[in-house]
């Protein structure tokens, strides 16, 4: 649907395959996504690396905010971090005022799906929560006791906001 | 000239010290949208505060985000800030959200769409309006140069600029010119208030992290924009990882004699002040 520069743009940005098609045939792109004269001239002297880094810059803002939602985790992954979450933003976009929150949670479900072992088990329930409508939760988790990673209960609940957790932890099943 | 920080929740038990090192206090409203403005109240007892947004995507065409704007006039109405300020930015499109600031042609159709949104802004807010340039790594052409653009846009809207004196040099790194040249062609006479944060290096690329502390490079533009401009304050503008507050405090200080070392000529009071945004903050 031919649209504004704008328009045109944010589809750029946030659409990987859209970029390579640009890249290839920037003519054809431009005419797919927008049809006023003046804004294809000025679309059609985008340079498409510039266009790249725009794009992975925005992925890195989403980064940096959701590192503050999973600290442990991120820190733990440590170099990795920043491609798992990229293979993450890829399938997935987060919109409107929860962005940050839905994209932990998320972010979340991809590493657990994945079975990314480093992440913070405890972390991960508690994102998932956050993401969800849910008022209350009961996950079986682990926590550090001593120097030991220890099976607990995590109950987590609304408070109203944030989310918060209580540990029990469970020596039998240790 | 005043100098402060960006307000932040990991910042609050040092700011509630009243520490003689915060002079203001910049609000994101944002940060407010979903409650907290008992605490506005209780900042603007003692700090003069100012409103920075950064979702109202005034660069995209068409109309405002009504609940946006609704959710932004409430943050003000708490603050009761000196001025407010946005980005001439967009974020979001009818399509898409992409959640973050992205550049606008310099182009008279994008001039008239800035133009009506700031002066609706304004308006509706009922205060002064500063506009803020931002870091980009798309280079967009378009009819006016980039300080053309924001020189244009103030005296249209008739408000004030907030110049991020970061974004100016890490564009400039980025896109090879020179920031002093750039500054030759702004009308600085409209430059309200500053940014300024540390850049980071990836790449070869610089970055605004917004994590970093301020490099001379810096304070040496800094000083260039306060030698031209009619500046009443600036804002540190840290996000993450900050340091210990006696190490912010100092920051705050080198930050403050740059810009007084600069500031000595204005000492006469004949600096220009022009528009809406400069005659509200005198």
């Amino acid at each position: 649907m031919p649209t504004d520069f704008s328009s045109a743009l944010a589809r750029l940005l946030k659409d990987a395959e859209l970029r390579r098609r640009f890249r290839d045939d920037p003519a054809a792109t431009v005419d797919e996504l927008l049809s006023e004269p003046s804004d294809r001239a000025a679309l059609l002297e985008v340079d498409p690396d510039q266009l790249d880094e725009q794009a992975e810059g925005l992925v890195r803002k989403r980064f940096t905010e959701v590192a503050k939602l999973l600290p442990r985790s991120m820190a733990s992954l440590g170099a990795s971090a920043f491609s798992f979450f990229s293979e993450h933003a890829a399938n997935f976009w987060p919109e409107g005022r929860r962005r940050h929150i839905d994209d932990a949670a998320s972010f979340a479900r991809y590493l657990r799906r994945r079975g990314v072992s480093a992440a913070c088990e405890a972390e991960l329930n508690a994102a998932i929560f956050a993401g969800g409508e849910r008022l209350v939760a009961v996950r079986l988790s682990r926590i550090i006791v001593g120097r030991r990673r220890r099976r607990a209960l995590q109950i987590l609940f609304r408070h109203p906001r944030p989310t918060r957790q209580i540990f029990f932890y469970l020596g039998a099943l240790g | 000239m005043m100098v402060g920080v960006g307000y932040r929740h990991a910042l609050a038990a040092w700011i509630s010290q009243k520490p003689r090192d915060i002079q203001c206090l910049e609000i994101t409203a944002e940060h407010f949208f979903c409650g907290g403005e008992n605490r506005l109240r209780e900042l603007r007892q003692t700090f003069p505060l100012f409103v920075h947004g950064l979702g109202l995507s005034l660069g995209t065409p068409g109309p405002l985000d009504t609940g946006v704007l609704a959710d932004f006039e409430r943050v003000v109405r708490a603050a009761d800030p000196l001025w407010i300020s946005e980005h001439v930015a967009f974020t979001r499109t009818s399509e898409v959200d992409l959640g973050h600031l992205n550049p606008i042609t310099p182009s008279r159709t994008t001039l008239r769409v800035m133009v009506d949104h700031a002066r609706e802004l304004a308006d509706r807010c009922g205060k002064p309006l500063i506009l803020e340039n931002i870091t980009t790594h798309l280079r967009l052409t378009g009819e006016l140069s980039e300080p053309e653009f924001l020189s244009e846009l103030c005296r249209e809207a008739d408000c004030g600029l907030l110049l991020d004196v970061t974004n100016l040099f890490i564009n400039s790194r980025n896109h090879d010119f020179d920031p002093v040249g750039w500054l030759d062609q702004l009308n600085c006479s409209r430059i309200v208030q500053l940014h300024i944060v540390g850049y980071s290096v990836r790449e070869e690329r610089y970055v605004d992290g917004h994590s970093d502390p301020v490099q001379q490079e810096l304070l040496d533009l800094l000083r260039e924009v306060v030698r031209r401009a009619p500046v009443r304050a600036v804002i540190l503008e840290r996000d993450h990882d900050f340091p210990r507050p006696e190490i912010l405090a100092q920051e705050l200080s080198v930050i403050r004699d740059a810009a007084r070392a600069s500031d000595l000529p204005a000492s006469n009071g004949s600096r220009p002040a022009e528009g809406r945004a400069s005659a509200h903050a005198h």
